[in-house]
């Protein structure tokens, strides 16, 4: 069973974010980036098969929901933990600091 | 004579006591099933099933109604609304209501992909071949997150 403490994902987070503000400030520019492989959910947890059901996702897409959430315009679900984890990885993958 | 009437009748007697007593044994379970939210919605079925015609339906509409025969899906979430605590109810419904989001960015997206080819990604396909695989691979992906939202809405329900 893996144990995820909420308030250590929370304050890991935030003190992400602040240094990532702090490095690349408020607004983090991704040239050239939006759509990426995504695998299927079943085939993501299962290391015995390699993955044969690839998708695109899409960043800008991602991004309008996150803003959307954030806006209050759309309720969280959690599955909006895996567009966010799209986003984080772009900029995990593609700013150095 | 009165003797071997009463002796014949006595295990018919008993038989429908028997019966009598099973059948009111029975009847607090039939009812507990009856309300049972699992019952008429069963995971095999397909989100394309359980939602018809979801272009008649925004988002907003999914608090208010619509037309009630045209989606199964939440005439079950509004039958499933008395089994289940008020946070269950509310994750539901905005699964519920993300998925009918994603079914109008589906459409929109088939309708027309260039509308959402931000990098030109398409425009610029080395091949036709290459353009459609990106196309179905996007397609494919909406339809794997409105799967996502269907299957998390049965989960809820069915907890």
């Amino acid at each position: 069973m893996l144990l995820i403490q909420v308030s250590e994902l929370e304050e890991a987070l935030s003190l992400l974010l602040e240094a990532l503000r702090k490095q690349q400030g408020e607004v983090i520019e991704l040239p050239l980036l939006d759509h990426y492989w995504a695998i299927a959910p079943e085939e993501l947890y299962d290391p015995y098969q390699t993955p044969a059901h690839l998708t695109l996702g899409q960043l800008t897409d991602d991004l309008e929901e996150i803003g959307r959430i954030a806006n209050g315009e759309t309720p969280p679900v959690s599955l909006d933990f895996v567009k966010l984890s799209a986003v984080l990885a772009a900029i995990g993958h593609k700013t150095v600091w | 004579m009165e003797l071997t009437l009463n002796k014949k009748l006595l295990p018919v007697i008993l038989l429908g006591l028997l019966l009598l007593t099973s059948l009111l044994w029975m009847e607090p379970l039939s009812n507990e099933l009856s309300n049972a939210p699992v019952l008429s919605m069963t995971p095999w079925e397909s989100w394309e099933e359980m939602v018809q015609e979801p272009v008649e339906e925004s988002a907003s509409s999914a608090d208010n109604g619509g037309n009630p025969q045209r989606n199964r899906l939440r005439d079950e979430l509004e039958r499933a609304k008395s089994h289940l605590s008020k946070k269950d109810y509310k994750a539901a419904k905005s699964n519920y209501r993300k998925m009918l989001e994603h079914l109008e960015k589906l459409k929109n997206y088939k309708k027309d992909p260039f509308k959402f080819d931000n990098q030109g990604l398409l425009k610029n396909a080395p091949s036709e071949q290459i353009r459609q695989k990106i196309i179905d691979a996007r397609v494919a992906h909406l339809e794997q997150e409105i799967q996502a939202f269907y299957h998390n809405i049965l989960k809820i329900i069915n907890h």
